[in-house]
């Protein structure tokens, strides 16, 4: 298979790295720890679109209030669909970035950065790199954290029945229901 | 716009390859030899591309100063292009039509006559209009071998990938989550599998649904 063939058949990973990252969040309340950035705070915000799988044309946009834990969302994986995009926030030590993170590609669009002080416009652009990397990183670890789970075993013995058992619930999520590696 | 100030939308490359030792000299030779040239009504292009300066899209006069800054290298990608409306297109040539038939005293026109009128009609409207133009911001952060563009328009992007590889002579890969996999430290059943494993059921003993 050439690259091009891997770009497209592979992209599947993207809707699967943010439903994971939803369960996640739910397990834990949102607080994560991420290689390299201690604890950082990880919400699912105020608009969240789920597809379904091969036909794109079955949508549920949900926009308002915390659509991750409504009722809607839920009802929308339990018919197949997956999260194709998601307004996100992070928080690390007070700094806050949001941000539309959209699975195919898993790029960040409309992002809003913590405020940058400096006044010089080539001071200003260094810091809005400085923070979009910032940014980046965190999203790409967690992206790392996901994927050696899911291309070994124990996404399919621990990790997805956890999922499973998840999406079929319609109380909140605790600690208990992330598998234990 | 966005480097700078503004709107935070962009799509991620990864560069492929090594800068070359001298590189300063070699890419701004590249960049100018690529600069943004304005379209003209007598040209037949319908739209050409460009390097700009990153902070005056008007300006293409490159020089280190304005073309590195620390560790990136930053710059316009600007893209413009005649927008005729097709229905004045239309109008305008059905009036030289029949203007040109009554010259001519013809009643029918070949075909060689009316590509030639409607490429005549197209100089004219050129000449009174000006093109649309398009400014994308271009961040290359050279140790981390990334490449911010300010676009999601893949068209665009695609376009963008073909004429920076041009330019730098380096490859370019969009960030999607295989490529992205493969800038990970994962290892050798990792990799084999990131480019086999196949999409999870998650319906699997999800209970249905009571209406």
């Amino acid at each position: 298979m050439d690259l091009l063939d891997l770009i497209n058949s592979q992209r599947f990973l993207g809707p699967e790295f943010l439903m994971w990252l939803w369960f996640k969040c739910d397990c834990f309340d949102g607080l994560l720890d991420v290689e390299g950035h201690g604890k950082v705070e990880v919400v699912f915000d105020d608009a969240m679109t789920l597809e379904a799988y091969m036909a794109e044309t079955e949508r549920s946009d949900l926009k308002g209030g915390a659509p991750a834990f409504s009722p809607e969302a839920k009802t929308a994986l339990r018919h197949g669909k997956r999260v194709s995009k998601a307004k996100m926030r992070i928080v690390k030590e007070g700094r806050e970035w949001s941000f539309t993170l959209k699975a195919e590609n898993l790029d960040i669009a409309s992002a809003k950065i913590p405020a940058v002080l400096s006044r010089d416009d080539d001071e200003r652009f260094y810091e809005r790199m400085y923070l979009l990397e910032e940014l980046e990183e965190i999203l790409e670890n967690l992206y790392e954290e996901f994927l050696h789970i899911r291309l070994a075993s124990r996404w399919g013995e621990l990790v997805l029945p956890a999922m499973h058992k998840w999406i079929g619930m319609d109380d909140l999520a605790t600690p208990e229901h992330y598998p234990v590696f | 716009m966005g480097a700078f100030q503004g709107n935070l939308t962009y799509k991620l490359f990864y560069v492929q390859g090594e800068l070359p030792e001298d590189w300063k000299t070699l890419y701004l030779t590249s960049i100018r030899k690529l600069e943004f040239v304005p379209l003209t009504a007598d040209a037949e292009d319908e739209e050409t591309v460009g390097w700009v300066n990153i902070e005056r899209p008007l300006q293409t006069d490159f020089h280190l100063d304005n073309v590195v800054f620390n560790d990136f290298i930053n710059l316009g990608f600007r893209k413009d292009r005649w927008t005729i409306p097709s229905d004045l297109l239309k109008a305008h040539l059905e009036e030289a039509e029949a203007e040109y038939m009554i010259q001519n005293e013809k009643k029918h026109l070949s075909r060689f006559e009316r590509d030639d009128l409607k490429k005549r009609v197209k100089k004219l409207l050129k000449e009174r209009s000006i093109p649309k133009m398009k400014v994308i911001d271009m961040s290359w952060e050279l140790e981390q071998k990334r490449v911010r563009f300010w676009s999601q328009s893949s068209t665009v992007c695609e376009l963008f990938q073909e004429f920076f590889e041009e330019t730098f002579d380096l490859k370019l890969l969009p960030a999607n989550p295989y490529i992205h996999g493969l800038q990970f430290d994962l290892d050798e059943d990792e990799l084999q599998s990131l480019a086999t494993v196949e999409p999870s059921n998650f319906m699997a003993g999800v209970p249905g649904i009571d209406y």
